[in-house]
């Protein structure tokens, strides 16, 4: 007997247990991946040209969105060190000088860029996911209800 | 518009289209959007359909100008 072929996006799933890690340690970015179980819901579809249609174009959908808000936190970040804003520029130089201005900046950078990617983990894998969803739900609307023809 | 003769052909041979998914190896759902219209097939599924019907590929899927 032939056995079912399993989706191999299913697969997928098995990188949420990366969140449950994450929630063992207190980690807010890693327990984002328990997002990833959502993989799991998959496992029972046959993974036919349709279905690889539709995550192509979830995909490319999530691939935008990733390259702009990678773009904006970019440019973002580079003008707020071009121009100074919101690091505590006078507090930094009272406390220890020039040195640690810079330490400052670049501490302060990291944690918003680390912060940002994280944004943006989010909001691609949402991306994907909704996508996805929308397409299957789409599709189903031209099964028909009655299967006798 | 790529239109398919899927409907029709299914009608001729009484094959649901549950049936014919499992024939070609594919959804319901591909089946319901290749018959409206929503999905182009690639040229194994276009030929793997027109086997189970007994017919070219152009007597099933043919463009129309819309």
């Amino acid at each position: 007997m032939k056995r079912a072929k399993k989706n191999p996006l299913s697969y997928l799933g098995w990188l949420g247990l990366i969140g449950i890690i994450g929630i063992y340690y207190m980690a807010p970015w890693m327990i984002t991946f328990l997002l990833f179980f959502f993989f799991f819901t998959y496992s029972k579809m046959v993974p036919d040209e349709l279905f690889w249609n539709n995550v192509r174009r979830a995909a490319t959908k999530a691939f935008a969105v990733n390259i702009g808000s990678q773009t904006l936190i970019f440019l973002f970040l580079f003008f707020r060190a071009v121009s100074g804003k919101g690091i505590p520029f006078s507090e930094a130089v009272q406390a220890s000088g020039e040195a640690c201005l810079v330490d400052v900046n670049y501490l302060f950078s990291t944690m918003i860029q680390t912060s940002m990617n994280v944004i943006i983990f989010i909001v691609t894998l949402c991306t994907f996911f909704f996508c996805l969803m929308r397409y299957n739900r789409q599709e189903k609307k031209f099964v028909e209800e009655d299967e006798s023809c | 518009m790529l239109k398919t003769r899927i409907r029709e052909l299914r009608a001729r041979d009484g094959i649901s289209q549950g049936e014919l998914a499992n024939l070609v190896g594919v959804r319901r759902e591909t089946i319901g959007n290749l018959e409206n219209g929503k999905y182009n097939p690639s040229l194994k599924l276009a030929m793997d359909i027109a086997k189970v019907f007994g017919e070219t590929v152009e007597e099933i899927f043919f463009y129309e100008d819309e």
